[in-house]
């Protein structure tokens, strides 16, 4: 008997039991699954767009703070931000209904000049207004400005003013596209823009807004205070590019690499005797399993999220930023619920359903890029089809094709498209793919699912 | 004495297989020996003890506690399993399953760990605990599953056939352990085997399975006492005359191996009868005892009668 060896003794320890034991369960399995070199190095990898991000939330608020600058980093931010701003569907709805409004000013006065000169009267020549929001800088230069008057026409549009505008700027858009034209009547608008309404609607709440952002009361809402409005969008765009692109991705090897083993082992090495003979109950089972992985997703999205907004705040020249975005923090959160939540669930039920993990990870990534190539095969066929139906028109075949790829009608093949679908919404973006209503009843009906499957899986070895 | 586990009318179904059939049996502490063929409901009965099937019908209780779903927590705090099947979690360390299990028992990190060390020194094992436990051999793995069963100090130990692929050195220290927790440690055992040398060896009672019935529980000697006084005789050099003289008396001589000859069928005298046949044809004794039933037979006789009864 070696020294060591004390015998056995009783332990008087007394054990503290409760609904605490996943707890045990995840950190242990954090722990094993951390030993592997390669999600270190995927983990180390994912945390690099954190600084490139971070980089752009800098020049970001520097901008912000002095527009007029022509100093690094402000005259980089500048067509940044130009370019962001342009892009919002509600900043460009204003743009072309204050433009319609102008040229329609513009025939008016022009017509009145005609017929009172006509009738042989004096009239006054007047300038005609051309209406430029975008000054002679251009967009990159971050010449963008509205007037106040065109921004209260906006704000006071009657319902019947509303639906003409509706027309016309879907006319305009469609001829930005494609040089498309559709003035015929009783074709209603056409798909792509089968949501202006509700922008042209949430167009004129931003106008509203916008009134109240002439801080220099000089009947001008300039630049610098256009981007102190969309300032808390700009900063949800960018952590929702950070959600999407480079985390999305991380997301789904991290998971594949850490979620098909942790139920389909247990299964194969019976170690659910070893679980079930302590005081552990399946739910405690399946939390502490989810937590795992959820560590190992908060690690990836939540913590370098919440990070890159402090650091940003940090950064930031004026801590009136926190005023304007404090919301954001909220929507991280509820962002990597949206992404974790499903992914977790639905890896594991893969695990469940098998013994040999290689097969569950072979299942999960088959998934992922099976749902992406027919996501992107059925919007392709969508497209031709729309192009073959417009042969015969005068108008441009491709707006089909383009019709079909923002619509997003069969996005619902592809998890990482309906996902990022959800989070656009919890991010504020309005985004043109996809239904949203349909992306959250199909996420929630395969966590049900889900959940059902791993409920069953979890108790039958044990009922044998 | 009260018993650890008491079961009332326990019946348990898998759609018409009928696993469990009617148990009702008191068992007192101490070590007993589960003993049964193959498909006789003894690792249904384990599973219901822990809780981890539901029982059809009956009622029952495990150091006190009613076997329902709200004391099943306390009830597995309390009891330590060793399973019959191969089974551990991939990817760790022996000592580090040791300590999983008693923390998912409710035991702080540190501690468990400490006593894993402590219980691994007890089960004999080495250096090797700091292996992944994928690579153990079958009596490594055996020690492992009985160390992770112990860690959180049972008052209950249910033993599900811990000598099974163990080599004959490893199996006695196995046993050894076992009668030291059961005798010093005052911790009750049941253990569950095919192996009736080891219940015979170490157990105080033996309760014997078939179909899903328990028709026997008795304690091991009382199981071992022959139905008349007989007793087993060792003679030095040739047993042939002792025999005959022995037969010439009225009692039964059989000669067994190693010279052992059975006697059996002993009028009142007892053994004054073998002192008196030995003086007779003039052999020297080498032993007397008290000849005792093996559990072997003991065994086929509760199965034939089992099987035979229903």
């Amino acid at each position: 008997m070696g020294v060591n060896n004390l015998g056995y003794r009783r332990w008087k320890l007394i054990p503290k039991i409760g609904r605490h034991q996943w707890t045990t369960i995840t950190n242990f399995g954090v722990r094993v699954a951390w030993r592997s070199n390669w999600l270190r190095r995927i983990f180390l990898l994912a945390w690099l767009p954190i600084l490139v991000m971070g980089a752009a939330l800098f020049i970001l608020e520097q901008s912000i703070q002095d527009v007029d600058s022509d100093e690094f980093p402000m005259n980089l931010g500048r067509p940044i931000v130009s370019i962001i701003i342009m892009q919002r569907p509600e900043i460009s709805n204003i743009v072309m209904i204050t433009s319609i409004k102008k040229q329609f000013d513009t025939v008016a006065t022009q017509l009145t000049q005609g017929v009172l000169g006509s009738m042989g009267m004096d009239v006054e020549e007047e300038s005609v207004e051309q209406g430029n929001i975008v000054g002679s800088g251009g967009i990159l230069a971050g010449d963008i400005s509205f007037d106040i008057e065109d921004l209260k026409f906006v704000a006071n549009m009657s319902p019947e003013m509303l639906n003409m505008m509706f027309g016309q700027t879907t006319d305009r858009m469609m001829g930005g596209i494609g040089g498309r034209r559709r003035g015929q009547s009783g074709q209603g608008p056409p798909m792509l823009f089968k949501q202006s309404k509700h922008k042209l609607i949430r167009s004129q709440e931003v106008a509203k807004d916008l009134l109240q952002y002439d801080f220099d009361n000089s009947g001008v809402i300039e630049f610098r205070e256009l981007v102190e409005y969309l300032r808390p969008t700009i900063w949800a765009q960018i952590l929702f590019t950070f959600f999407i692109v480079p985390q999305a991705f991380s997301v789904v090897i991290v998971i594949g690499m850490v979620a098909p083993k942790l139920i389909s082992r247990d299964m194969k090495n019976r170690a659910f005797l070893l679980y079930y003979s302590r005081p552990i109950k399946p739910w405690q089972y399946l939390l502490g399993k989810c937590a795992i992985v959820w560590v190992f997703l908060i690690g990836l999205t939540t913590l370098p999220a919440l990070m890159l907004y402090c650091m940003g705040v940090a950064l930031s020249p004026s801590m009136s930023v926190l005023l304007v975005t404090w919301d954001l923090p909220v929507r991280i959160i509820l962002a990597s619920v949206v992404l974790c939540v499903p992914t977790t669930l639905f890896a594991l039920t893969l695990s469940s359903l098998t013994r040999e993990s290689i097969f569950a990870s072979f299942g999960w990534f088959a998934v992922w890029i099976m749902g992406s190539i027919a996501y992107g095969i059925m919007t392709v066929v969508e497209g031709v089809v729309r192009m073959n139906n417009n042969v015969d028109s005068d108008q441009p075949s491709f707006v089909g094709f383009v019709e079909s790829g923002l619509e997003g009608n069969w996005s619902w093949l592809s998890p990482l498209q309906t996902l990022e679908n959800l989070q656009s919404w919890v991010f504020g973006m309005d985004q043109e793919t996809g239904s949203i209503g349909l992306a959250f009843v199909l996420v929630s009906l395969v966590c049900v699912i889900c959940l059902i499957i791993l409920r069953r899986r979890i108790v039958a070895p044990i009922r044998v | 004495m009260e018993s650890i586990i008491s079961l009332q009318n326990v019946t348990k179904r898998y759609g018409g297989f009928l696993a469990l059939d009617d148990v009702s049996v008191e068992i007192p502490p101490g070590i007993i020996g589960l003993l049964g063929p193959n498909g006789a409901g003894k690792s249904t009965l384990i599973k219901a003890l822990l809780g981890l099937v539901k029982l059809t019908a009956g009622e029952g209780a495990i150091l006190g506690r009613r076997v329902v779903a709200e004391n099943f927590q306390e009830i597995r705090s309390q009891v330590g399993y060793m399973p019959e099947d191969d089974c551990f979690i991939e990817g760790i360390a022996g000592v580090e399953m040791v300590q999983f299990a008693a923390q998912l028992t409710g035991y702080p990190k540190l501690r468990s760990l400490q006593r894993a060390h402590e219980v691994l020194d007890f089960c004999g094992t080495g250096q090797e605990r700091y292996r992944q436990v994928e690579t153990y051999s079958t009596g490594m793995r055996q020690k492992l599953k009985f160390a992770q069963a112990i860690v959180h100090s049972p008052k209950l130990l249910i033993l599900d056939e811990p000598t099974s692929g163990l080599d004959p050195e490893e199996r006695t220290a196995m046993l050894n352990r076992i009668k030291l927790l059961g005798v010093e440690s005052s911790m009750s055992v049941m253990i569950c085997t095919h192996i009736l040398k080891d219940v015979q060896d170490i157990c105080e009672y033996a309760a014997v399975m078939v179909a899903g019935r328990l028709p026997l529980v008795q304690t091991v000697e009382k199981l071992r006492k022959p139905a008349a006084p007989s007793f087993q005789v060792r003679v030095l050099g040739d047993p042939q005359p002792f025999m005959e003289e022995v037969v010439q008396c009225g009692a039964t001589a059989v000669l067994g191996n190693q010279n052992v000859i059975t006697i059996s069928n002993i009028d009142a005298r007892g053994d004054r009868l073998i002192w008196e046949c030995a003086k007779s044809a003039q052999v020297s004794l080498q032993s007397v005892v008290p000849a005792k039933v093996s559990m072997e037979q003991v065994f086929m006789q509760v199965v034939q009668e089992a099987t035979n009864g229903r």
